[in-house]
C-alpha cells in the first residue's frame, strides 16, 4: 500500500469526543464513570458497567432539526466523521473525497428496535423509518449527504479486522487516483442484546467470573487521510505507513503499542497474565478503562500512536498506557486476532518520517 | 485472438444459484425461457393481509435448518457458488490455492445482520436465550467463511453497500488484483431471504404483491429474491504461470474482463435516489474512464431495474440521456432483488451473455412508460459487441457500475 497522510482524527467514546479529549483521557485526566445496566443471563444476573459515547456535540456541527431522523448509530459516525474533518481543517468535499464506514455489527439497536415494531405492533405495522436506518449503510449516506461527500461510498463489516480492511481500501482508492482525500472509519454502538451476548461470553471464557471494572463500549473514531507526498507539509499525525494481514508475530526493531485485545468471538482479556512474556517491556495500551471493550479497538490504538508521535508526549500513564515511554519515530500497532489457528494479527505500521 | 489493455482483470470463472437453479448454468439458460413467477415465501410466514410473492432458492439441502448448522444460509449459498466458480475456473486442486495471495470480497445485506428474531423474542421474554444463533451470525461472515472453507490466507471482505454490495465487492476485488495486493480474488454476493427483510420493505410500500414488472408504467414495486454469485478473478501474471505449468485445464481464453468500474454517492437521501441521477450518471462516467472506453462501444446495458416507481424512473432517465441507442433490460422479473447479491449475479449473467451474443427480454416489461420514454428489450436479441455495463443503485445513495469485456479483436 501506498504511505498515507493522517491529517485529522475524530474519536468519540465515553471519555468525550474529539482529540483533545482522547489526548487528556489517554494522560489519565479523565474519569470515565460508566453507566450500570442489569443484565441477566442464564448464570446470574450482572450490574454490567457500560461505557456511553455521547454525540451531544454534533450540535455543533449539524441542525437539530436534521438530527431527528438519526439513531445513536449514525449520530456516532456522524459526529467521528465531523470531528476528523474539523481536525483536518480543512476537508474538501465532493467527487474526489471517498467515504468508508466499517462496524462490526452495525446498527444493531435500530435492527432490535424494528424486531419491536414487528412485536409489538404485527408485521403490518413494521416501522419503515427503523428498517431504513438498520440497514447497515445507513450512517454512510447520512454522512455523505451532511458532507455531500459523492466519490465513492463503502460500508464494510468483518470483525476485528474491519479497521484494517477499511485502511487497506482507503489505501487503493487514494493510490488508483479515485480521490484525494478521505474519510474512512469506524462505529459500533451498544444495545442490551450486545450486553447479553458479551457477558455470556465473558461467563464462558472464565467461569469464575472475576470482578471487572471495564464492560461493553461504544464509539466512534474516524481519520481524515490523503496521499503522503514527499515534498508536502508533513501531516498533522504522521503517516500510516503499512499495514500486514495475519501475520506470526509482531516485528522486534520498532516501538511496539501491544493492544491487549480478544477477538470479534471472544471478550478481550484485561488480566495482565494474558500478556505474552514477548511483549511486556513493550508499549501497551489499556483503553478498556476509558472507552470500554470496543469490538474494533485496533483503531484507538492508532489514534494512540498517532498522539503519541505528534507530540512525543510522555504517556507513562498506569491507567492507559504502560512502560516504556516512547523514544523513536515509528510505532507498531499489534492486533492479535485470538480466534485464528494458529494464532496471528494484524499490525499497522505509524511514523512520523515520510518514507 | 481477443487483445485486452494491461489493467482489465481477468475473470476466469463464474458460480451463482438462484430461484431459477442452483448452478450457473440452469439459472443463465432460464433467463431466455419462459418467465417462472414469484411464489410465497416456503421457510417462513408473513401476517399481512396481502400476500408478498417472493423468489426463492428451489429445494434443495440448503433448506436443513439443524440448529446445530455452524453457518448462515447466505453463507452456506456463497460456499456453494464459489465452489462452482472455482471448478469454473480450472481450480480442481483447491490446495494449490494455499500458495497464492487469495483475497475474498463479498457483498450481502442480511448475512452481516444480527437480527435473529426467535432469539429476540425469548430476548425481550427474559428467557435468556442460547447463544447458538448469535455463535452462528458471528462464525457467518461471508467472507470469513469463504476465507476458512477454502483455507484462503489473503484479505477478506464483506461489503454491506445495501443493494450494490456484489458490484461494489467485484470492483475492489479487481483493484486487489490490480494494485498486486492478490493473485487472485474470490469476489461476488450473496443473501437469503429473511422475515426481517420482507416486512422491511413491505413496511416501505416498496414490496409488489404481484410479479414485478421493471420499467414498465405499470410497475408497482419489487419481489424480494435470494441467491449467491461468485466470480474468480485472477491476475495476468497467475493465468500465464498456470498455462505454462499446466495446472490450468482451460483451453479457452478467460471468459471475460473487469475492463472498469466506477462508484458515486448521490449523497441525497437515504432511501430515494437523485431525481435526474447524479450519482448514477458519474458512476457509469467514471467507470467508461477506467476502461478507456466511448459510450457508443457499449452493447448493452444490464440495468438494476428493481420495479420500484424512483429506481426505474432514475435510471430509465440516465440510460436515455447517456446511452440513446444501447440496449438494456433488468433480469430481477426472473431472480426478484436478490439485495446483496444483485449485482454479482448480474455481473455473472452480463460476462455469459457476451460470450454468447445474446441478450434476454426484459421480463415483465410491457408498456413503456412516459415519464421515462425509454424502453427496455422486449424480446431475446442477438448481439455483435464485445463490451457491457453492468449497474447497481442502492439505498444510501450508492451507485455502482461495471464495464465488462470479452476483449478487443
Amino acid at each position: 500500500m501506498i504511505p498515507l497522510a493522517i491529517n485529522g482524527i475524530g474519536p468519540v467514546g465515553a471519555f468525550g469526543a474529539g482529540m483533545e479529549k482522547w489526548h487528556s483521557a489517554l494522560n489519565g485526566n479523565i474519569d470515565v464513570t460508566p453507566e450500570t445496566t442489569i443484565i441477566k443471563t442464564r448464570d446470574g444476573v450482572y450490574n454490567l458497567p457500560i461505557f456511553r459515547a455521547s454525540s451531544k456535540s454534533l450540535a455543533n456541527f449539524v441542525k437539530s432539526r436534521k438530527l431527528r431522523r438519526l439513531d445513536n448509530f449514525s449520530r456516532l459516525a456522524l459526529l467521528g466523521a465531523a470531528l476528523a474533518a474539523e481536525d483536518a481543517e480543512p476537508t474538501i468535499m465532493g467527487p474526489r473525497t471517498g467515504l468508508i464506514v466499517a462496524s462490526a455489527h452495525g446498527a444493531t439497536a435500530t435492527t432490535f428496535a424494528f424486531l419491536d415494531s414487528v412485536i409489538n405492533d404485527g408485521d403490518a405495522l413494521a416501522s419503515p423509518t427503523l428498517f431504513s436506518n438498520s440497514v447497515h449503510n445507513a450512517a454512510a449516506s447520512h454522512i455523505a449527504e451532511h458532507f455531500q461527500i459523492t466519490g465513492p461510498n463503502l460500508s464494510l463489516t468483518q470483525g476485528a479486522d474491519s479497521l484494517a480492511m477499511a485502511l487497506l481500501t482507503a489505501a487503493q482508492w487514494l493510490e488508483s487516483n479515485r480521490i484525494d482525500t478521505i474519510l474512512c472509519g469506524i462505529v459500533d454502538c451498544y444495545c442490551d442484546v450486545l450486553g447479553y451476548c458479551w457477558q455470556s461470553y465473558q461467563q464462558q471464557c472464565n467461569p469464575e467470573n472475576p470482578p471487572r471494572t471495564y464492560g461493553p463500549g461504544e464509539g466512534s473514531l474516524f481519520f481524515q487521510l490523503s496521499r503522503a507526498e514527499a515534498n508536502a507539509a508533513k501531516p498533522k499525525y504522521g503517516y500510516l505507513n503499512k499495514i500486514a494481514l495475519n501475520i506470526a508475530a509482531p516485528p522486534t526493531t520498532e516501538s511496539l503499542i501491544y493492544s491487549r485485545t480478544g477477538s470479534d468471538t471472544k471478550p478481550r482479556s484485561t488480566d495482565s497474565k494474558s500478556v505474552p512474556e514477548a511483549y511486556k517491556n513493550r508499549l501497551q495500551i489499556e483503553t478498556t478503562t476509558i472507552c470500554g471493550d470496543l469490538p474494533i479497538p485496533a483503531s484507538f490504538d492508532l489514534a494512540a500512536a498517532a498522539i503519541i508521535l505528534y507530540d512525543r508526549g510522555t504517556y507513562n500513564q498506569k491507567k492507559t498506557l504502560t512502560t516504556p515511554p516512547f523514544t523513536g519515530s515509528t510505532i507498531c500497532c499489534w492486533q492479535p486476532q485470538n480466534h485464528r489457528k494458529p494464532l496471528t494479527g494484524n499490525c499497522y505500521w505509524i511514523t512520523n518520517q515520510y518514507d | 485472438m481477443k487483445q485486452r489493455q494491461k489493467r482489465w482483470v481477468p475473470i476466469t470463472g463464474i458460480g451463482a444459484l438462484s430461484c431459477l437453479g442452483l448452478d450457473f448454468g440452469s439459472t443463465y439458460a432460464a433467463l431466455f425461457k419462459e418467465r417462472q413467477l414469484p411464489t410465497l415465501p416456503r421457510r417462513f410466514k408473513l401476517g399481512h393481509k396481502i400476500s408478498y410473492p417472493v423468489f426463492e432458492l428451489p429445494p434443495s439441502k440448503l433448506d436443513l435448518s439443524d440448529p446445530r448448522e455452524p453457518w448462515l444460509r447466505t453463507s452456506r449459498m456463497a460456499i456453494a457458488a464459489a465452489t462452482e466458480a472455482l471448478t469454473d475456473a480450472g481450480w480442481n486442486d483447491l490446495s494449490e490455492l494455499k500458495h497464492l495471495k487469495v483475497g475474498v470480497c463479498i457483498g450481502t445485506t442480511v448475512g452481516g445482520s444480527m437480527n435473529d428474531e426467535k432469539f429476540y423474542r425469548d430476548f425481550r421474554d427474559q428467557k435468556t436465550p442460547d447463544m447458538q444463533p448469535i455463535n452462528r451470525y458471528l462464525n457467518s461472515n461471508p467472507a470469513e467463511v469463504l476465507a476458512r472453507v477454502f483455507s484462503l490466507c489473503g484479505p477478506r471482505l464483506t461489503v454491506v453497500n445495501a443493494c450494490s454490495s456484489g458490484t461494489d465487492a467485484i470492483s475492489i476485488g479487481a483493484e486487489w488484483i490490480k494494485s498486486g495486493l492478490c493473485d487472485l480474488v474470490l469476489a461476488g454476493g450473496s443473501d437469503e431471504l429473511c422475515r426481517v427483510t420482507c416486512n422491511g420493505f413491505i413496511s416501505l410500500m416498496i414490496s409488489d404483491p404481484q410479479p414485478c414488472r421493471p420499467f414498465d408504467q405499470s410497475r408497482n414495486g419489487l419481489n424480494l429474491g435470494e441467491g449467491a454469485a461468485m466470480l474468480v478473478l485472477e491476475s495476468e501474471k497467475l493465468l500465464q504461470q498456470r498455462q505454462v505449468s499446466g495446472t490450468n485445464p482451460r483451453s479457452a481464453p478467460p471468459r471475460a474482463f473487469i475492463a472498469g468500474s466506477g462508484s458515486s454517492c448521490d449523497a441525497w437521501h437515504l432511501t430515494a435516489p437523485h431525481p435526474e441521477g447524479r450519482g448514477l450518471r458519474r458512476a457509469l462516467e467514471l467507470a467508461l474512464d477506467d476502461a478507456k472506453i466511448e459510450p457508443e462501444k457499449i452493447t448493452f446495458i444490464n440495468a438494476h431495474g428493481t420495479a420500484t416507481n424512483n429506481n426505474d424512473l432514475t435510471e430509465g432517465k440516465v440510460l436515455k440521456e447517456l446511452f440513446p441507442k444501447t440496449p438494456f433490460f433488468s433480469t430481477k422479473g426472473h431472480t426478484g432483488h436478490t439485495l446483496g447479491a444483485a449485482g454479482a449475479l448480474e455481473a455473472a449473467f452480463t460476462i455469459a451473455m457476451l460470450q454468447e451474443q445474446k441478450i434476454p427480454q426484459s421480463s415483465g416489461f410491457a408498456q413503456i412508460d412516459p415519464q421515462i420514454d425509454h424502453a427496455p428489450t422486449k424480446s431475446p436479441q442477438t448481439i455483435n459487441g464485445t463490451f457491457a455495463l453492468s449497474q447497481s443503485l442502492a439505498f444510501g445513495g450508492n451507485n455502482s457500475a461495471l464495464l465488462i469485456s470479452l476483449g478487443e479483436d
